[in-house]
């Protein structure tokens, strides 16, 4: 349980392989785990409401224990089971009404919300973190890895859900997730210190073919694919973060043989919490090449 | 308008105009530029009454920080009952009232700051605790006591909860006391047979989440308290709407004190940057002074050792040293010309950027100014290259001749003319704006400033002439000599060195022929330079 322990401190991004993958469980699990540590806990979306607004399936409550901040829409906050303080209302607005920051003064059960963007969504962990919080868990939307890659002191807990029926696909995500730990971060302010491909927005299959093919045709015209760059036989392709990554672990594993991929913003630390279902641990770990750097969480409730 | 702020590039300037708060960012958004005199004297009045208190180094900071901290509230309309706006009032009010006590008497009347709001701030501060605000059970005896009901139910519902736990902890080995649910595997559910303490369903082949089951006494308790909280939540919104009742019989109050922000907020901001930029206050004149045939010894406009901060501040990252500038305008028709390269495109931005300043109620950077308040300014010409809508440079400039000409109906409008008719032949260039300052001069509402260095222009009686002092001709030859080569950089700041940037006033158009030397500096081949000096002095024979 060491791997809980060290969360304290951090801003926790929890992302999901898919809708209902399990995510404010996790977060649920995670704060009660901590609960001698002051939280704060957040969302990118909605959580802790009963039923998801999409499949309307049961979703899990957040419990806010006394003295733990958490941030709602003013809405929502009349409507809690909480007793609470405001500490501050934001003069933004989202799709549920204006975002407030309370502290709880009574352990009761609420629902949690948040901003729409990344700048906000910093500000209002300055705030948690100005009125005491030690650590912060942002419930995320599934597969909404950006924020995490973009706020300082992040821990990402990608929550995946393995199925039969999505094995492959779950194992894809996971086993990019798991290569993009182990590539450099790209300093932009720096000159390049070698032949690089920068590849802004979306990396999909065939934005990144083409832009290869770009560089190694112009590479066979001029000798030099940047002037006055020097010769290099393995480009860097870099780019924003690594949820900007929309490919297959083939085409990941094609783009890898040909250039040294870097991002100029990812997270640093990321904990894979992996929950079974009907599939045997071994024959996952078969299919699942290599963790990386990140840490491998398996079935966190198992008894 | 448009045009003269970006031909002055007053909008750099205004980026570094930051009112503080909601209120006094809404107020730079408006742009204001006033053209009534008191009203533009009040302005500047409300800098004065702030710039004296700012000189403190504690007194700004601590005015900043409260007017940072100052939320935004609209009391236009009835505040809407939620607990979140009454949060946003106390802060406002806290803070207000803050910034009111630190300011002397005078200066508060000044603002129209007077503080009436005590008893509702006293009211709300019953449920703060620093900045936060809460619902404290002091607001109403009926929620206090429903919320010991429900205290008293969680301390029940907490005991039977962990006397369960520590039944099936005991029973079965499973510690629930940090989670609320378990995975196990079936066979070791099976194996404790039937037991009606844990719930179980299935979690996937051969595994099954598991869940204490509380007892019905637990879920009847579980449920009142939900009950409880059910009728707490309306108590709470009782008391929401009555203290909301009493911020909005204070609405007028909050009306005044956002209008009081919003003015010493603008204040605030302004004294900062007189201080920082050394700025003075700049006389207004009463009206557009009478103008007599042969000018006027009052100034429409005078300047005296007037910075061009644009100019200023980039001139600051190189080592080229930046010349204030004094003028005096007193004619309606003045036309500056001069050599090439000798700062008569930056005295009128210079110009133009502290009539902006003065008519948006900044404080300007000189030693002294005085201005007339014009309805407008109209900037005419475009950079040469420019063109939009199809239209040419040429096109350009005409078109916004015949909309400045519009504006006269209005009000007295200053035309800002840079090297208008540039772009088309000389002849024509010259007879076209002789003809339009020939016509301007006839209507007394116009006041034009021209740069040109078009020659024998045929201007009206009335106009006055300035030219640019120019080339040092006796230095630079000297220096010239012994330094014939260097990089760019080092030829434009040689310029810099041996041109006078000094306006003077002329009688008439003088001879001012630094176009070729200059070329010469900038390393136009030495050939090229003497034929064009014997071409010139052939002509003149």
């Amino acid at each position: 349980m060491g791997w809980i322990q060290d969360l304290r401190g951090k801003n926790v991004f929890i992302a999901g392989s898919k809708k209902n993958a399990g995510k404010t469980t996790f977060m649920n699990y995670a704060a009660r785990k901590l609960k001698d540590c002051r939280l704060a806990l957040m969302s990118i979306g909605i959580d802790g409401e009963e039923s998801d607004g999409i499949f309307a399936n049961p979703k899990p409550r957040i419990m806010i224990e006394e003295n733990n901040l958490f941030v709602c829409s003013e809405n929502e906050l009349a409507a809690s089971g909480t007793q609470y303080e405001i500490l501050k209302a934001y003069p933004f607005r989202t799709a549920l009404g204006r975002p407030v920051l309370a502290r709880a003064l009574r352990r009761g059960q609420a629902e949690i919300s948040g901003p729409e963007n990344n700048s906000q969504l910093a500000g209002l962990i300055a705030d948690a973190r100005e009125h005491g919080a030690e650590t912060v868990f942002v419930d995320g939307a599934a597969d909404r890895i950006t924020h995490s890659a973009t706020i300082g002191n992040a821990v990402l807990a990608y929550v995946a859900r393995i199925e039969p029926e999505n094995i492959s696909s779950a194992i894809s995500s996971l086993n990019i997730l798991a290569a993009s730990s182990e590539c450099g971060l790209w300093n932009d302010g720096e000159p390049a210190k070698s032949c690089s491909i920068r590849l802004p927005g979306a990396v999909t299959e065939s934005r990144a073919e083409r832009a290869v093919s770009e560089y190694f045709a112009s590479l066979r015209k001029t000798g030099n694919a940047i002037p006055g760059m020097p010769h290099a036989s393995r480009p860097a392709l870099i780019a924003d973060n690594p949820a900007c990554i929309f490919l297959s672990w083939q085409a990941w594993r094609r783009l890898a043989a040909k250039c040294d991929i870097f991002f100029l913003s990812k997270t640093s630390s990321i904990l894979l919490i992996i929950n079974l279902y009907n599939v045997d641990k071994a024959d996952f770990e078969r299919r699942f090449c290599s963790a990386g750097k990140c840490k491998v969480i398996y079935n966190p409730y198992a008894g | 308008m448009i045009k003269a702020r970006e031909f002055s590039e007053f909008e750099t300037f205004y980026a570094l105009y930051k009112p503080l708060t909601v209120y006094g960012r809404a107020e730079k958004e408006k742009r204001r530029f006033f053209t009534d005199k008191s009203e533009l004297e009040n302005e500047l009045d409300f800098i004065d009454a702030i710039k004296s208190l700012m000189a403190a180094k504690a007194v700004k900071d601590k005015l900043r920080h409260h007017l940072r901290n100052i939320p935004l509230i609209k009391a236009d309309n009835p505040i809407e009952s939620s607990a979140a706006e009454l949060f946003l009032v106390r802060k406002f009010l806290m803070n207000v009232k803050a910034i009111f006590e630190m300011l002397p008497e005078s200066t508060r009347n000044i603002f129209g700051a007077v503080w009436g709001s005590s008893a509702l701030l006293a009211l709300l501060d019953k449920g703060g605790r620093g900045e936060a605000f809460f619902i404290a059970d002091c607001y109403s005896e009926r929620l206090a006591a429903k919320r010991r009901e429900i205290l008293a139910a969680d301390i029940k519902l907490k005991s039977l909860k962990e006397k369960r736990l520590r039944e099936i902890s005991s029973r079965y080995g499973f510690d629930f006391s940090d989670r609320d649910f378990l995975i196990i595997l079936d066979k070791n559910f099976a194996s404790f047979g039937e037991q009606h303490d844990l719930y179980a369903e299935p979690h996937d082949f051969g595994r099954l989440m598991i869940k204490p089951v509380y007892g019905n006494e637990y879920l009847s308790l579980a449920a009142e308290r939900e009950r409880l909280r059910a009728e707490e939540a309306v108590l709470e919104k009782k008391v929401v709407d009555q203290l909301i009742y009493a911020v909005n019989a204070d609405r007028e109050n909050l009306q005044l004190y956002i209008e009081a922000v919003r003015r010493i907020d603008t204040a605030v901001e302004k004294s900062r940057i007189a201080i920082d930029m050394d700025m003075t206050r700049p006389e207004i004149n009463d009206s557009l002074p009478e103008i007599s045939e042969t000018g006027n010894t009052r100034g429409i406009i005078e300047l005296k050792n007037a910075r061009f901060i644009p100019l200023e501040k980039s001139l600051q990252k190189t080592e080229l040293k930046y010349m204030p500038f004094s003028a005096s305008f007193a004619s309606r028709i003045n036309i500056l010309h001069g050599s090439n390269m000798g700062g008569k495109t930056v005295a009128l931005k210079t110009f133009v950027f502290f009539q902006l300043l003065a008519q948006s109620g900044f404080y300007v950077p000189a030693e002294y100014c005085r201005v007339s308040l014009f309805n407008d300014i109209c900037f005419i010409g475009g950079d040469g290259s420019a063109s939009a809508g199809g239209l040419s440079s040429f096109g350009i400039e005409m078109n916004d001749f015949i909309k400045a000409c519009g504006k006269l109906e209005k009000g007295p409008t200053l035309f800002i003319m840079d090297e208008f008719a540039r772009t088309t032949n000389s002849e024509e260039g010259t007879a076209l704006l002789s003809a339009i300052l020939g016509w301007l001069s006839q209507r007394s509402g116009a006041f034009v400033f021209l740069a040109t260095h078009l020659a024998g222009l045929e201007a009206p009686e009335n106009s006055s002439w300035f030219c640019m002092k120019g080339f040092d001709r006796a230095a630079f030859g000297t220096y010239f000599e012994e330094h014939s080569s260097a990089d760019l950089e080092e030829k434009l700041r040689r310029i810099n060195r041996f041109m006078c940037y000094e306006m003077l006033n002329v009688s008439r158009e003088s001879e001012s022929r630094d176009a070729v030397k200059i070329a010469g500096i900038l390393g136009v081949d030495k050939e090229i330079i003497n034929l064009a000096g014997k071409i010139i002095a052939d002509r003149k024979k």
